[in-house]
Formats: C-alpha cells, sequence, structure tokens
C-alpha cells in the first residue's frame, strides 16, 4: 500500500473517534434536565450488570404492569418538576390529545432496544454503589427520582439516582 | 542443554568425545538467559496485572472525561507509532505477527471506545450501530495493512457479528413490522461479497497471503451457515416469513445471489482454488434452493447436508486440498452417525438395537479413516 494511504488508513479512524466523541459530548449537553418519580422494575430483578432498571412513574399516568408501549409522552410543568403527563403515542397508534401546551415531548428512539419505550428505563451505577442504591430504593421512607435530560428532539437520557423523603402522612 | 543426555551418547559410542565438546561450545556460545528472562518477563507481568487492577478498583472513581481522554491518548499514540515505524519498513524487515498484533490491538481500543462513551454520556444505541461504524472506521486498517490470521479474522468477526447484531435488531423490530422478504435474503450477502472482494484482491495485492486467508474465512461462514441451515431445516431466518412461498422466494433469492458469487468468483480467478472456490459457492447455492423446497424431511435434510459436505470432498479432491478433503470426510461420517442415531430411535430402547447401531458406528469411523487416508490429495500439493 501506498505510503499516504497507510497513513490516511491509520488517521481516519482516530480523527473519526475523536469527532464521535465530540458529538456525544455535545449531544450529551443538550436539552432540560427534568425529575421524574420511578419505582423499581422488578424487585427480583432490579440490578442488571451494571445497570439499575426502574420503571417511570409519570406524574398524571398510570401505566399498567403488563408490556405497553410508549412511544411519545407530552410532558407539561416547569423544569425540573413536572406537573402532569399524557401519552401521545402508544403502540404507534397516535392518541387523541393534542401537542398544543406540552411544555417538552418526550419520545422513545424509534430503533430502541426497549420493548417498552417510556414506561422503563436503566441507569448505569458503579457497582460498589450498587447494594446502598438498591437499599434506598426499597426504603419506605425514601422516594426515588430520576434526573432525565430531555433534548429538543424529545431523546432523554438518565443522569442520576436521587432519593427525596416522602411527605410524612399524619395520622388522623 | 541436556547434559545427562549427552553423557548417555557418549557412553552408547554414539557421538564421539570431538563432537560432545562441540555441542558444549555451540550451546555455551547460544545459551539464552531463560532463567533471568522469565524473571523480567515475570516481573512486567505483575506490574501490568497490577495497573490493570488499580485502575479497575478506581474505576468508577475515575471522572468519565478522564477515562476517555486517555483511552484516546492510547489510539492516538498507537496510531502515531503504526504511522512512523510504517515509514521504515520494507518487505524484508515486516513481521507478520507483530504488525498484525499492533492492528489487532488498535481495532480491540477502537471498538471498546465506543463501550465506553456510553457508559460515560449514559447513551444507549442498538449494537449493530456501535458495530457498523467500527466496521466503517477500521475496515481500511484492518484490509489495507492486514497480514496474518488475527487481523483477517477480527475483519471477519466484525463483519458476521455486525449483520448478527442487525438480524437480532430486526427480530425484536419484527413484533412491531414483519421483515420483508428482500432484507431476509440480502442480509445474508456480506459474506459473499466479501468472497469476491478477497478473490478480487488475492489476484492484485501485495499481500496475497492475507487475502487468502479471508477468502477462506468468508466460504468458512457461508458453508457454516448452510450446514446450519440444513440441520436446521430452515434458510436463514424464514421463521419470520409469513407465508410458505414467502419461505421459498428468501431462498431463491440466497440461492441467486450465491450462484452471481460463484460466477464472479469464477471470472475473477480461473484457477485452482478460484474454482474451487466457485463450486463451492454454486453448490451451496443449490443446497440452499433446495432445503426451501424439500419440507419437514428429516432424511431429506440429512441428505442435503451430505450432499454439500460431498461436494466439498470433490472440490478439495480437485484442488489437492488434502486437510479440506479429510474434515469433508469427517463431518460426513458425523452426521451419518447422527442420523443412525436419529432413525434407530426405537431401535435404542433394545439391547440388540444398540449393537446394531454400535456396530454401525464403527463401521462408519473405520470406513472414513480408510476413504481419508487412501483417496486423500498427497500432503506435497496442499502448497497450490
Amino acid at each position: 500500500m501506498k505510503m499516504w494511504l497507510r497513513l490516511a488508513a491509520l488517521s481516519f479512524p482516530v480523527v473519526a473517534l475523536a469527532a464521535s466523541w465530540a458529538f456525544t459530548h455535545y449531544k450529551a449537553q443538550q436539552g432540560t434536565i427534568w425529575a421524574v418519580p420511578i419505582r423499581g422494575y422488578d424487585p427480583r430483578d432490579l440490578l442488571r450488570g451494571h445497570y439499575i432498571t426502574y420503571r417511570y412513574e409519570w406524574p398524571g399516568l398510570t401505566i399498567p404492569d403488563e408490556r405497553q408501549y410508549i412511544s411519545a409522552l407530552c410532558i407539561k410543568g416547569a423544569a425540573p418538576t413536572i406537573s402532569t403527563t399524557s401519552i401521545l403515542n402508544e403502540f404507534g397508534q397516535q392518541q387523541a390529545q393534542s401537542k398544543t401546551g406540552c411544555t417538552i415531548i418526550a419520545r422513545s428512539p424509534p430503533e430502541s432496544d426497549s420493548q417498552n419505550g417510556l414506561s422503563d428505563g436503566k441507569i448505569y451505577i458503579a457497582q460498589t454503589k450498587a447494594a446502598g442504591l438498591e437499599r434506598k430504593l426499597f426504603d419506605p421512607k425514601l422516594k426515588a427520582y430520576v434526573h432525565i435530560r430531555i433534548r429538543d428532539d424529545g431523546i432523554i437520557t438518565p443522569i442520576e439516582l436521587v432519593f427525596r423523603t416522602r411527605p410524612v402522612a399524619l395520622p388522623r | 542443554m541436556s547434559e545427562r543426555k549427552l553423557t548417555t551418547w557418549q557412553a552408547a559410542g554414539l557421538i564421539d568425545s570431538a563432537t560432545v565438546a562441540r555441542i558444549r561450545n555451540y550451546e555455551r556460545a547460544h545459551s539464552r538467559p531463560l532463567a533471568l528472562w522469565s524473571l523480567i518477563g515475570i516481573g512486567a507481568l505483575a506490574i501490568g496485572l497490577g495497573l490493570i487492577s488499580v485502575v479497575a478498583a478506581n474505576w468508577d472513581d475515575i471522572p468519565g472525561l478522564v477515562r476517555l481522554a486517555v483511552h484516546m491518548l492510547i489510539i492516538v499514540s498507537l496510531a502515531a507509532y503504526m504511522g512512523f515505524t510504517a515509514r521504515a519498513k520494507t518487505p524484508a524487515n515486516m513481521n507478520e505477527y507483530f504488525d498484525d498484533a499492533q492492528i489487532f490491538i488498535l481495532g480491540a481500543l477502537g471498538l471498546t471506545f465506543f463501550g465506553h462513551l456510553g457508559q460515560v454520556y449514559q447513551t444507549s444505541s442498538p449494537l449493530w450501530q456501535p458495530l457498523a461504524l467500527w466496521m466503517l472506521l477500521f475496515t481500511p486498517v484492518m484490509l489495507g495493512m492486514g497480514r496474518g490470521w488475527p487481523v483477517a479474522l477480527m475483519w471477519m468477526v466484525g463483519l458476521i457479528g455486525t449483520t448478527m447484531a442487525h438480524i437480532d435488531h430486526s427480530f425484536d423490530l419484527a413484533l412491531r413490522n414483519t421483515l420483508s422478504v428482500a432484507y431476509q435474503a440480502l442480509i445474508s450477502t456480506p459474506p459473499i461479497i466479501a468472497a469476491i472482494i478477497a478473490t478480487y484482491f488475492r489476484e492484485h495485492s501485495d499481500r496475497p497471503d492475507f487475502w487468502r486467508r479471508l477468502v477462506i474465512l468468508s466460504l468458512t461462514t457461508i458453508i457454516g451457515g448452510v450446514s446450519i441451515a440444513t440441520i436446521a431445516q430452515t434458510s436463514a431466518l424464514n421463521h419470520l416469513a409469513a407465508t410458505y412461498w414467502g419461505e421459498v422466494s428468501v431462498a431463491l433469492m440466497q440461492a441467486l445471489l450465491l450462484m452471481i458469487g460463484a460466477f464472479a468468483v469464477y471470472q475473477i480467478r480461473r484457477h485452482a482454488t478460484g474454482i474451487m472456490a466457485a463450486q463451492l459457492l454454486a453448490l451451496c447455492g443449490l443446497i440452499i434452493a433446495a432445503i426451501a423446497l424439500i419440507g419437514d424431511s428429516d432424511i431429506g435434510a440429512a441428505i442435503l447436508f451430505m450432499l454439500l459436505w460431498t461436494g466439498i470432498a470433490a472440490s478439495a479432491l480437485m484442488a489437492g486440498l488434502r486437510w479440506l478433503f479429510q474434515v469433508a470426510v469427517a463431518v460426513i461420517a458425523l452426521r451419518l452417525i447422527i442420523l443412525s442415531f436419529e432413525l434407530a430411535n426405537d431401535l435404542l430402547g433394545s439391547g440388540i438395537g444398540l449393537i446394531l447401531v454400535g456396530i454401525f458406528t464403527l463401521g462408519i469411523a473405520l470406513g472414513a479413516l480408510t476413504i481419508s487416508r487412501r483417496f486423500a490429495p498427497s500432503a506435497e500439493e496442499d502448497a497450490a
């Protein structure tokens, strides 16, 4: 092979990898951060490798346990607090709600490997912190939230798990 | 050096004392400080393992950007080193395994970089996408500079892996959409295209050995796939085809693609192994078409499997490839034995049945051994 071709073949992947990094980094800075309440997906199988899997408890929405593919959600509120959500697209079927009035629309990427679209998610966590986080998820005094970043195109990226103390129910 | 052996041989009169002295002198002059080298090696290994475990233990405490930067820096340095040393290379001082190892490590670092990005930025995408991007980025280095088995194998595994990941992904999506006949037929083409390209560059490149290996790997992939298809009695993914005719049309399209591949390979390389490769591709096409037509017959599938491998044995005979002939005979013998167990289902319950199957198995093994010894091309022809 000619020398310049050889050098091109070597520099091409390096430059492209760097560009891919830069692009991912840029994309990761886009969008607004929202806090979504969550619960453990399946108590027997909370941890999958380095990931914690969970179900979203979108405010104002009850999602039944059986499989349900939600591909678009209308979110209303002021970031990071969601006041209410409604389903825009389920099983590929456009729902009646109109898009007007949505603060932002969350979408499941069309090629997502998730079977359930926007009803569940997973977040990468450090193995050393896994046990502690799992304990907190089951603590009745704590409510788990996941901070997600929603880009303008609707793609959501989980950022971190946070825990808030539940409001104490007053004895009557 | 074995001092005791020398003394024994001298005592037995096999070698005289002058020879013993010469051997001792030679060994002294050429002795390598193996003990010292192994100590240095063990030391280096310990340091390396220690470094890895220190990094691994603190992996989550190292900020993501720092980790990515170090990963990137290693990739850049390795690529730069390869670029600088490439300048000084002449065919004489090139070392196949040393060069290949560098390309292999560069490729592995590149592939893990995608996973690392996903980990740091919490992004996830279907597996086939990073794999396909990796193939796109590293194919020029791998195919342009590879010399031996490691890189050829890495590229082929990357190709098959990307294809399989895409099939897997399409299966998932197929819950929502049905897969088209064209997709099912075309998804099996990458190894065929690889076989054609590799045959072409085997004729037109200064690294014919590398491309020959890639031809072998492509053909192995295709033959393996067709063999599995005869065992599973389905061509490729046609469980997804809604109708029988969908299934048949997928198989016929695949057969046609294999025939086109055979024709292309024959046009490029019209002698010895080129002809053999074309024959094998055409044979695979015929078998794929036949599988769809025989339906659910156990014996039919077994016959097709054995026809395929008989064809391979015949081609090997014509091309003078001793090892391939022997492998083909062994595979046919194995399939016959498995078939006898499949057919003798009822017989296996009785002692007599077991004895009959046992005798049959021994007979096949002996027959295969005789055939593969007597009729195989001589080993010298393997160089072809």
